[in-house]
């Protein structure tokens, strides 16, 4: 049983709602943030293993808020995977330091295999009780 | 004794009874051909100047007639028999023969042409007694007269006005062509001052070309006007020589005036099709190099003519595009292959314009290859719809990734609920799977709209769009919109107000799709407000639908241009509104096929209001 935090931030809530569905299903723990100013006090709050971030975003670019948190020490281990349907985000969204990338539409399994690496990849990912 | 030898003219006549008188060595030293015969045409005597004549020598006593060694009639091919010959005429008949010509050939070959002149000599008692015969060398003047009669016949053949005129400036010959170009026969102008076909603003010209004349100058190609006797005016270029005398003192002028009028026409309309061409024209020699340019290319690279000769056109292009616009350049010329590149070119150091350049290699009248000419046109407005098209299709693809995102995403949870075994947990996902399926169909709408759009777009880019006209009630049209559009937002009030009674005749699914498309961009654009208007009014044979939103607003430059394809406001609060930003261009053309207008009131921060206007007495036409 998984029972690592996800954050999902999607201001699409129609895929937002399909991935937090999928992945509570698949045992996860899930969080779903709708604008990327609620990122930081989920964080905060609670304890997130990983973050799932569509690319673009209203009010900030996705790439923006990873670079942001990949700089804040707090939340610099926090492994982030970004979704995109833009043919050639890929590469700045890696160079923005996510973990992993995932273009639209995309495979449960591709998702699932992914949250997997990157958790394991990160010692300090941690599971909540 | 002298004397009576040159006083011409003499007639043989004379001279036989001058040499009776004067003795034998006048005659063999006269500078003229002279022999005689006795009456049955034996030669009895010749001077000096006959056998130069003749060539030889002939032979006392035996020679009949004629010392020559061969004659021909006046056309120098047909022998003439020596009988025939005016002298042996003269004999025969005793009268004298003036009005022949022969021909004669000396032993070296060389002809002559003789106007042979016998007279009879008579004895005491009448009888013929033998004749004289004066040959006249006329073969020198015969050439002249012939030299004289082809260069008449040039000049009356020519194509140019040739005219000669005294000092004073008096026409003393007037030629065909001049007869032809000006109106006046030669009876008109000959004794005419020149001055006559001199318009009267040109007349200073006259006096300063006689001065020249008079210091023996030439004057060549002097392009002027001149009027004809009608008074149209006729460009002309002259060339201007003095006529000199045989002690080379300058008497008159000819003058060859050509007509350059319709070469001047020719000129004019190749100028003004060259300046005024909204393409630029460019030629280059046999190397390449650039030998014209037309004032189009000059105003868009600000570059003076005299530095775009040569490899100077260059300095306009940028910098990342020169190389590959003349390797291929290059290329073409070593072949003598037609050229076609794009490039873009700068004006005072500021990229301007992209170029579409074609050119093809030129050949002279001798069909020898005399280097290209070809034109540039400005495809900037082109690139840029091409631009706005690369970057339409790539917001297309991500818009319909993104139903299809969803419609995946929710199919493949489907399946796995479906795929659980655990009877508990297939019943506790009943919620889930619920919402999966109403999002899967909402996804599948949008889906199927946004298609209708691509394809609506493609019939209006191709003319294909077709309107099912018929009469209908708006107002019920826009209540049924409103119906459906509540459904889709539970954050809006729609408040209608129709005042409008009646029927229009039109499209009603189309006209509904303009409803649809502007009041879900009510609802789109104002995330923030609680209600957006709707009214419907009849005016004047007009009815009105307003649509008011509290949303976001639209900047004035940007109002402008929300009717054209692919615009869509730029900017990182919009970015993410979903959509193809070609609805309100698919809403823009159907209420123009329906004769109507569309357009838009905004401020910044305070909403928008999009009005339709449609005539109401509309008949059917689809």
């Amino acid at each position: 049983m998984n029972t690592h935090n996800i954050l999902i931030v999607d201001d699409d809530l129609d895929i937002g709602f399909m991935l937090k569905m999928m992945l509570e299903f698949k045992g996860y723990s899930v969080s779903l943030a709708e604008r990327p100013e609620q990122v930081p006090d989920i964080l905060r709050s609670k304890n997130i293993s990983l973050v799932i971030m569509d690319m673009l975003l209203s009010g900030i670019n996705g790439v923006d808020l990873c670079k942001t948190l990949k700089e804040d020490k707090d939340t610099s281990m926090i492994p982030i995977i970004m979704i995109s349907a833009h043919p050639f985000a890929r590469e700045s969204c890696l160079e923005a330091g996510a973990q992993e990338f995932i273009s639209k539409p995309f495979e449960m399994d591709d998702i699932l295999t992914k949250i997997s690496r990157s958790l394991m990849a990160n010692p300090a990912s941690k599971e909540s009780s | 004794m002298s004397e009576i030898a040159v006083t011409p003219p003499i007639s043989p006549n004379h001279l036989s009874i001058a040499f009776d008188a004067l003795g034998l060595d006048v005659f063999e030293n006269i500078p003229a051909a002279l022999y005689t015969c006795d009456s049955s045409g034996r030669i009895t005597m010749y001077n000096k100047a006959a056998v130069e004549l003749w060539g030889r020598t002939p032979q006392i006593g035996k020679d009949l007639w004629c010392g020559s060694w061969k004659i021909f009639h006046p056309d120098g091919i047909t022998p003439m028999d020596f009988d025939e010959c005016p002298m042996a005429i003269t004999l025969r008949e005793g009268r004298p023969v003036t009005d022949r010509e022969i021909v004669i050939e000396r032993p070296d070959g060389t002809l002559r042409n003789i106007h042979p002149n016998p007279v009879p000599l008579f004895d005491k008692a009448g009888n013929i007694k033998g004749a004289l015969n004066m040959l006249v060398d006329i073969t020198d003047k015969k050439l002249a007269d012939e030299k004289l009669a082809r260069l008449a016949a040039i000049v009356m053949s020519s194509d140019d006005a040739i005219v000669s005129k005294s000092l004073d400036g008096i026409v003393t010959s007037w030629n065909d062509a001049a007869e032809r170009i000006f109106g006046y026969k030669s009876d008109e102008m000959i004794g005419q001052p020149i001055t006559k076909i001199i318009p009267e603003s040109r007349l200073e010209e006259e006096p300063k070309l006689l001065k020249q004349l008079r210091q023996g100058e030439r004057v060549e190609h002097f392009e002027t006007q001149r009027r004809t006797k009608e008074g149209k005016m006729r460009d002309v270029s002259l060339s201007v020589s003095p006529i000199r005398d045989k002690f080379e003192k300058v008497i008159g002028a000819s003058k060859i005036a050509r007509d350059i009028t319709d070469q001047k026409i020719n000129e004019l309309m190749l100028k003004t099709i060259s300046s005024v061409s909204p393409v630029a024209l460019w030629m280059t020699d046999t190397n390449g190099n650039n030998i014209f340019v037309n004032d189009t290319w000059l105003t868009w690279t600000g570059i003076p003519l005299e530095n775009q000769k040569g490899k100077g056109w260059m300095d306009a292009v940028i910098p990342e595009d020169k190389e590959d616009a003349y390797e291929k350049f290059k290329v073409a010329l070593s072949r003598k292959e037609n050229y076609s590149t794009k490039f873009r070119i700068l004006k005072n150091g500021e990229q301007v314009r992209w170029c579409f350049t074609e050119g093809s290699p030129y050949f002279d009248r001798n069909g020898e290859f005399a280097g290209y000419a070809g034109s540039v046109t400005d495809i900037t407005a082109m690139k840029k719809l091409e631009d706005r098209k690369d970057d339409f299709i790539k917001m297309a693809s991500h818009e319909l990734k993104t139903p299809i995102t969803s419609i995946k995403g929710y199919v493949q949870l489907l399946q796995a609920i479906y795929a659980e075994m655990n009877e508990e947990k297939f019943k506790s996902s009943r919620q889930t799977v619920k919402t999966s399926l109403h999002t899967i169909s909402k996804q599948v709408n949008k889906l199927t709209r946004l298609v209708s759009e691509l394809l609506d777009l493609s019939r209006i880019e191709s003319g294909r769009l077709e309107l099912h006209k018929k009469e209908f009630d708006l107002g019920d049209l826009v209540e049924e919109t409103v119906q459906d559009i509540r459904l889709t937002t539970s954050r809006h009030a729609i408040i209608v107000h129709n005042d409008f009674e009646g029927l229009i005749n039109g499209d009603k699914d189309r006209i509904g799709q303009v409803l649809t498309n502007l009041l879900a961009n009510a609802v789109k654009y104002s995330p923030d407000a609680d209600h957006i208007e709707i009214k419907v009014s009849c005016q004047a044979n007009t009815a009105i639908v307003k649509i008011q939103d509290f949303g976001i607003g639209i900047e004035p430059e940007d109002q402008v241009r929300i009717f054209e394809r692919f615009y869509r406001v730029e900017g990182k609060s919009e970015q993410t509104f979903p959509g193809f930003g070609i609805g309100l261009f698919i809403a823009n053309e159907i209420v123009q096929r329906h004769q109507g207008t569309i357009s838009v009131e905004s401020k910044k921060g305070n909403g928008s209001v999009f009005t339709i206007v449609l005539p109401t007495n509309l008949r059917s036409q689809s």
